[in-house]
């Protein structure tokens, strides 16, 4: 079911109101009901494999809370491979094959492999992490394995995050399902306004841009280098507004009921470095691959050798993680050199003196560095969107070299509805970045937030494109 | 929590007063618009009441020169073809029009050389949501895009999605004079001579679009309407092997209907004439349209 559709219009009240007059006793239950629901709305069938792994999930993590220190680390190995197995089934199996088959009869040997024709569950990358997250930290001892079934099942399959996060922590989330929920007019405000904040940069800005986006890049050889970088830098913000939007619902929705979940965003196009970009974006990700991978992995503690291979693994497989698809392993790649580029220019800013501080300085103030670094994440994003590899060699080259003729003009009144757009939010990203004290949803006014909800209801209705597009991370 | 309950009621009715309010504000822009797309649409299917009528898609409206085709055949030709639209929105039009007072003795409808095994384009209807209150048809039809469609169409404001800008630069300027409004666009001819033929990939056909089609027949022979299928020339390879074109054949034996076609015609085969593969340029059109003309005539002359 996907959030910009009716029937979530219909679910969702339905599902809120029933749990505030349920008791508490039972609420679990009827969460877990509607979370079954909302995920069988897709492909049925594949609850099935959802099933199992909280089963499997849920017992080991009673087990390693209960087994004796030696055993630990192996039953939480074996835990691990059986998420990454099933991952790595529905996910890689089709590209690995594809690569072993070209590879082969590159080789001219005489073995290749057949492809498997399944569609990958929604949302199975995110609901494997969240449920890796609660094993490692019952591990660790930072969480108490949960016995109520129900309840883990129920931190796995939560249905505002369940097919795109936010990837919550057993801590911040697992307790929530036990805490009595108080109906509370200002979560149900905040909720809502964020919901509704959250449709806008969806159905408004995301899918509109992406008509562009689309039409260039679907026909990338037909257009010049100043279509392509318009396109590009439109995608930057698709793909931001598509994101941010669905988890700007998931974290609203989770809010009316008294939930409170992980921001997952914070301003990333207002970053000043490459590093900062990553404290700011998908932060759900990017702090589970810090905890999980990059400081296991020694993090920059084992000299700087170990410390670059390090960086380079966490993006590599974070590219990985997005796609079957070299072109995110290379975004992922290129995110890596990016770090560590930036690293040592952090590194190299801490030693100058004299006239090479003033230059470092000028480089790295705000005003240079924010649309520096949107830029490069923007260059990136070329990789992120393009079909394959060379087709984004291809987008590149010509960015570079091809600034002929005019941009590709979308008919219909589409720069002016995309430009409005982009305008507010600019102007909310603005403000919230440097604390104006501006407020319209969030204003104490009855009147002010009642004006600032019928004109972005009004927006929506007459420039969302209304076609129930997908979320772009669903396929992730 | 009664003060809560008592803003939520309010905060619901002043939502509901705004759509209202500014849906009532759009509506008279849409009935005040001088010359573009809503008021060529409206005065094709409300008021022009024309005798030879063309459907289609964008190939019917750049390929079919009314002009020449009302002097060969005498009798007051409109083009109806619309871009991106298919068999689902031509059986729209033609329900509204021959369900009210019309004059409508021959229909044309242009069909794309794979049109019946392509998905059917029902969110096309989105397109005509202005004219809700006047077309009952469209509201009648629109579930067809998603089941809830009716429930949004309550909302004033939600039949105008998308419309906004064309509203308010519809307003501006002279106002189009209704008898110059034929429905036929040419596309400006230039030289072309580096098109590239595509070639099509055969499809299985799709029962959706041959069900509008045969509406369109049940339609026509209930009305005692002429139907004529025709498929006007394409700059594509394999148009003959297409599931379409046999599907059209076996239609036009079944139902006694003519099917005119002109897929791979010699007489255009030149890219000169076209603008791209699946539209011809104003030279091409022309040519096509004087040839048709005459296979029309004879075919009304020979129905009467």
């Amino acid at each position: 079911m996907l959030f910009n559709s009716f029937d979530f219009l219909l679910f969702y009240p339905i599902v809120a109101l029933v749990f505030f007059l349920l008791q508490q006793r039972v609420r679990w239950f009827w969460l877990l009901a509607a979370s079954c629901y909302f995920y069988m709305f897709f492909i049925p069938i594949y609850i099935v494999i959802l099933a199992a792994t909280i089963l499997i999930d849920y017992y080991v993590g009673i087990y390693l809370e209960k087994t004796v220190p030696e055993k630990k680390k192996s039953v939480l190995i074996v835990s691990i491979l059986i998420n990454v197995g099933i991952l790595a089934i529905f996910k890689y199996y089709n590209f690995f094959v594809g690569n072993w088959n070209m590879a082969a009869s590159w080789g001219k040997l005489n073995f290749l492999l057949p492809y498997m024709s399944i569609a990958l569950p929604v949302g199975l990358s995110f609901h494997t992490f969240q449920a890796m997250s609660y094993t490692i930290e019952v591990y660790r001892g930072n969480q108490k394995a949960e016995r109520h079934f129900g309840i883990y099942a129920l931190y796995v399959m939560f249905y505002p995050q369940l097919v795109a996060g936010p990837i919550e922590r057993p801590q911040n989330v697992l307790h929530q399902f036990h805490e009595k929920k108080i109906f509370s007019t200002e979560n149900l405000n905040k909720g809502l306004c964020l919901m509704l904040w959250g449709f806008f940069k969806k159905t408004v800005i995301a899918d509109r841009l992406g008509i562009y986006t689309n039409a260039v890049y679907d026909n990338y050889t037909m257009h010049n280098g100043l279509s392509l970088a318009l396109a590009t830098v439109f995608f930057a913000i698709q793909i931001y507004c598509d994101f941010s939007g669905y988890s700007d619902i998931a974290i609203g929705c989770a809010k009316t009921m008294g939930f409170d979940l992980m921001k997952n965003f914070n301003r990333p196009y207002f970053a000043t470095s490459i590093i900062e970009f990553w404290r700011r974006w998908h932060i759900s990700l990017s702090s589970w691959f810090r905890d999980y991978l990059y400081i296991p992995l020694g993090g920059n503690r084992k000299g700087e050798a170990r410390w670059i291979a390090n960086v380079f693994i966490v993006f590599f497989v974070s590219g990985f993680w997005h796609g079957a698809n070299w072109t995110y392993v290379a975004w992922g790649a290129l995110h890596g050199v990016y770090n560590m580029l930036n690293i040592w220019l952090n590194k190299f800013a801490n030693t100058v003196t004299g006239i090479l501080k003033k230059v470092v300085s000028f480089i790295t103030h705000k005003y240079i560095a924010i649309p520096f670094t949107f830029l490069l994440v923007s260059f990136a994003w070329v990789f992120f969107r393009a079909n394959n590899v060379s087709q984004a060699c291809y987008i590149i080259h010509k960015i570079i070299t091809n600034w002929h003729g005019k941009v590709f003009n979308k008919t219909g009144g589409f720069f002016i509805y995309a430009a409005m757009g982009i305008a507010i939010l600019f102007f909310k990203e603005l403000k919230d970045e440097y604390g104006w004290n501006i407020h319209v949803l969030s204003s104490k006014n009855y009147y002010v937030r009642l004006a600032g909800i019928i004109v972005l209801l009004m927006i929506i209705s007459l420039t969302q494109v209304f076609n129930s597009s997908q979320f772009i991370y669903f396929q992730f | 929590m009664k003060k809560y309950f008592t803003y939520s009621i309010i905060t619901i009715l002043c939502i509901i007063l705004a759509d209202i309010g500014v849906g009532k504000i759009l509506e008279y822009l849409s009935l005040h618009q001088k010359n573009n797309l809503i008021f060529e649409l409206r005065y094709k299917l409300n008021q022009a009441k024309p005798v030879l009528l063309i459907l289609g898609s964008s190939r019917a409206n750049h390929h079919y020169n009314t002009t020449i085709i009302e002097n060969k055949s005498g009798l007051k030709t409109m083009n109806y073809g619309m871009d991106g639209t298919d068999v689902f929105i031509e059986y729209l039009f033609l329900s509204h029009l021959l369900n009210k007072p019309n004059k409508l003795k021959t229909v044309i409808i242009d069909i794309k050389p794979q049109e019946l095994e392509n998905p059917v384009a029902y969110s096309y209807i989105t397109r005509l949501y202005p004219l809700t209150a006047e077309v009952k048809e469209i509201k009648e039809n629109c579930n067809s895009f998603t089941k809830y469609e009716r429930f949004k169409l309550f909302s004033q404001t939600y039949r105008y999605n998308d419309y906004l800008i064309l509203l308010l630069n519809g307003c501006r300027g002279s106002k189009s004079d209704t008898l110059s409004i034929t429905g036929f666009k040419a596309i400006p001819a230039t030289k072309n001579t580096s098109l590239k033929k595509i070639g099509l990939v055969k499809k299985i056909i799709n029962p959706e679009a041959v069900k509008y089609l045969q509406k369109i027949a049940a339609l026509c022979h209930e009305k005692n309407v002429q139907l004529i299928m025709s498929m006007s020339p394409a700059y594509m390879d394999h148009v003959q092997e297409m599931a379409t074109y046999d599907a059209l054949q076996q239609f036009s034996i079944q139902h006694s209907i003519p099917f005119l076609y002109y897929g791979d015609w010699k007489e255009t085969a030149n890219p000169i004439y076209y603008s791209d593969f699946a539209h011809l340029n104003e030279h091409g059109a022309n040519i096509f349209s004087s040839f048709f003309a005459e296979d029309i005539a004879t075919l009304i002359r020979s129905k009467n």
